[in-house]
């Protein structure tokens, strides 16, 4: 049960050194690249990157969904205590769906438009369980009722092309809740979606969370959706979890140049004339990693040190007010140092 | 001060006497498709809405998907044609031109569409893909041609060296910033931007954004946004338009829709942009719509939004009248019976793209007096 668990101190799913890897003709992409991820029960992590930094590859190694050509390399994924890797069909159709769920970024492919929503639900309910057509349906309109759609028992014979895509992705997280995962995967789950509707998912999202105890992982590249829904976060670059700390930590002080660079990068009200930062350059090819830091040619920090040109960043973990903090850069120690001597507050 | 105080419009009254652009009166209404052809399947995507655009300003139209944002811009671009009023691009009538006039026109006015994996040809070089709008309008010759791709190409930021390379070899971007390219390349006067960093991560929107603004600075350009995403419209919009299911709902510049917002829809779309700090996005308070937006049926009378409203819900004046879009102050027009009512709780104020810089050295935005207000 997914509230004992977050009680306990072993986390519910723990990533150690994983590794995927792509074999394309213009040679071996390295999507993730040694990632470790801690998520216990009940608790709301983000992973945070820019396109390419290997989030997807990382939600989708864990569930054993990478196809060839593409492979976990190596690695360690450990569920509730228990092994998943290296995979095993069988367990791993026990555990999807039914330990962790998983949501994509656009509801308009995600859901079959010739099927109704009450079948797609149900669908999710009977692979798990011998439940009769009729059972599912009634457990269908339950479930549709709890991620806040109206006169469900109407809607449940409704097709997708009848919902709105706010609506489509209230189906897709029906779909996930079916079997009480003790864990969600939402992949850009509000992407595809305008405002109004994101703060309505988010909020169900919370709620989920709250009332049922389940962890959410949610992967975007939003970094107002992390303040506001995450405890934990985890900044990916190159295929490298390249920092992590709890939620107000990592926008208070940012300890890894990346993680800054992206934080003022946010789109606001500048003064006139002047423009929004951008970080210079662009990710790095990952079929093409040389030696040394990943972010280095791009970083204000590092540009002209050969230490990070050279050597792979060193790996810094620290305890912060809010928690555990880690990041892989040569600089952490000093940056972190100095936001411990201003004390809390703004950082520098 | 803010781009938006100091810029180029600074008096609206000034922005009328250059006036590019003008929506009068624009009802666009599709059809039902029902097999009686009842009048009941209609849709009117566009209900009697106006606005201008004078030269070099950007105006934002913002709300929610099915708002009529796009059905507007398709519109004034004569994609579609308006079921009744009237669009004037320099003070004359577009819609009814000829032919001939309507393809002169074209040249004056481009679009940039929101997903640049979709908008750009996957088997033409960019080179031919920017090239092409000067084949279709017969301009220059094949070295001319060459010349002013290479040329603008540099402009938007791509290497012209690259301009042989076929948009698989580009980042969403370097993609967008292709369209753009595409989209300049005929030297026009009014661009429609639609959804231009909405499908790119947030790091490349800076990048987009800058560009776009350096852009109309450099090339005279008026801009209309279509955008959903306040804190866009919070950066780069002189003046914003609040829609909501084809009426204008709230027009005023952009400092006081953000920091004065009259109308409730508006204060809705402004609490549900997320906010980059985690001890503000705690502390503010998120108003949410009830999920069933287009649940409708029964609006036939009265407010379009009171189902949804927050303060309107309940009242006969809202069931019973339509609210007009009337001037409440300068520069800040309102469509609602109860303007104001509906504001954020103090101490939990409207914050919009929030951010981190200690040293607010950017004037009064909403995420510096947000931040301010626990200092």
């Amino acid at each position: 049960m997914s509230h004992l668990v977050s009680n306990s101190e072993s986390p519910l799913l723990q990533v150690r050194s994983l590794k995927t890897e792509f074999s394309t003709p213009s040679g071996t992409v390295h999507a993730v690249r040694g990632v470790d991820l801690d998520v216990r029960g009940g608790e709301r992590v983000g992973i945070v990157g820019e396109s390419g930094s290997g989030k997807t590859a990382l939600a989708l190694s864990i569930l054993g969904l990478i196809d060839p050509p593409g492979r976990v390399v190596s690695g360690s994924i450990c569920l509730k205590g228990r092994e998943l890797w290296p995979f095993d069909e069988r367990r791993l159709n026990e555990v999807r769906g039914k330990e962790i769920a998983l949501v994509f970024q656009d509801p308009m492919t995600a859901l079959d438009p010739i099927q109704t929503i009450g079948r797609q639900i149900g669908e999710a309910l009977r692979s798990h369980s011998s439940m009769s057509r009729r059972k599912a349906r009634q457990s269908a309109i339950g479930l549709m009722q709890e991620v806040g759609i109206s006169s469900a028992a109407r809607r449940v014979d409704n097709y997708p092309h009848q919902y709105s895509g706010g609506m489509r992705q209230r189906v897709m997280i029906a779909v996930a809740l079916a079997n009480q995962p003790d864990l969600i995967i939402a992949d850009e789950p509000t992407t595809a979606l305008d405002v109004t509707s994101q703060a309505q998912i988010l909020d169900l999202l919370t709620q989920i969370c709250r009332d049922r105890g389940t962890a959410i992982v949610l992967i975007t590249h939003n970094l107002g959706i992390v303040a506001g829904f995450c405890d934990y976060v985890f900044v990916m670059y190159a295929g490298r979890i390249v920092e992590h700390s709890p939620v107000r930590e990592l926008f208070a002080h940012p300890v890894h140049p990346y993680t800054e660079a992206l934080l003022r990068s946010v789109p606001r009200s500048v003064a006139e004339g002047e423009s929004l930062y951008s970080i210079p350059g662009s990710p790095p090819d990952l079929a093409r990693l040389g030696r040394g830091c990943p972010f280095a040619p791009r970083c204000d920090r590092g540009r002209n040190e050969p230490r990070c040109a050279n050597e792979d960043p060193a790996t810094f973990e620290a305890m912060s007010t809010y928690g555990p903090v880690m990041a892989e850069c040569n600089f952490a120690e000093e940056r972190f140092a100095l936001v411990a001597q201003q004390g809390p507050g703004h950082p520098s | 001060m803010s781009r938006k105080e100091t810029g180029l419009v600074q008096d609206i009254k000034t922005a009328r006497a250059d006036e590019l652009l003008a929506v009068e009166n624009v009802t666009k209404v599709f059809r039902g498709t029902g097999r009686l052809r009842s009048r009941d399947n209609d849709v009117v995507a566009l209900d009697d809405i106006s606005f201008e655009l004078g030269r070099g300003e950007t105006l934002a139209l913002v709300g929610e998907s099915g708002s009529g944002k796009t059905t507007a811009t398709r519109c004034i671009l004569r994609l579609i044609e308006p079921t009744s009023g009237e669009i004037r691009f320099e003070g004359k009538s577009i819609l009814g031109l000829a032919p001939s006039q309507l393809f002169n026109l074209r040249r004056r006015m481009q679009v940039v569409f929101q997903d640049p994996f979709a908008s750009l040809d996957p088997r033409m070089t960019i080179e031919k893909i920017v090239e092409e709008p000067l084949v279709v309008h017969r301009l220059g010759n094949a070295s001319e041609r060459h010349d002013r791709v290479k040329e603008i190409l540099e402009l938007v930021g791509i290497p012209a060296q690259h301009a042989n390379r076929k948009p698989q070899a580009f980042s969403g971007g370097q993609r967008q910033r292709i369209a753009i390219a595409r989209a300049l390349v005929l030297n026009p006067e009014l661009v429609v931007l639609d959804e231009p960093v909405t499908a790119l991560d947030m790091s490349i929107q800076a990048q987009v954004l800058n560009l776009l603004v350096d852009l109309q600075v450099r090339l005279g350009l008026t801009y209309l946004l279509v955008v959903h995403d306040l804190s866009v419209a919070e950066f780069a919009a002189h003046r914003i338009v609040v829609m909501y299911r084809g009426k204008l709902v709230e027009v005023g510049t952009t400092s006081r829709i953000l920091n004065r917002p009259l109308h409730p829809y508006t204060v809705v779309l402004l609490s549900a942009v997320p906010i980059a700090d985690p001890e503000l996005a705690a502390r503010s308070h998120r108003i949410l719509l009830n999920a069933d937006s287009f649940d409708g049926a029964g609006v036939a009378r009265g407010c379009p939004f009171r189902l949804r409203c927050p303060i309107g819900r309940e009242r006969s004046t809202c069931q019973e009248r339509q609210p007009e879009l009337a001037i409440l102050e300068e520069g800040h027009s309102v469509a609602c019976h109860f303007p104001g009512e509906l504001s954020l709780r103090a101490g939990e104020e409207v914050v919009v793209g929030a951010t981190l810089d200690p040293n607010p050295a950017h004037g009064t935005s909403l995420s510096q007096r947000g931040a301010g207000t626990d200092a």
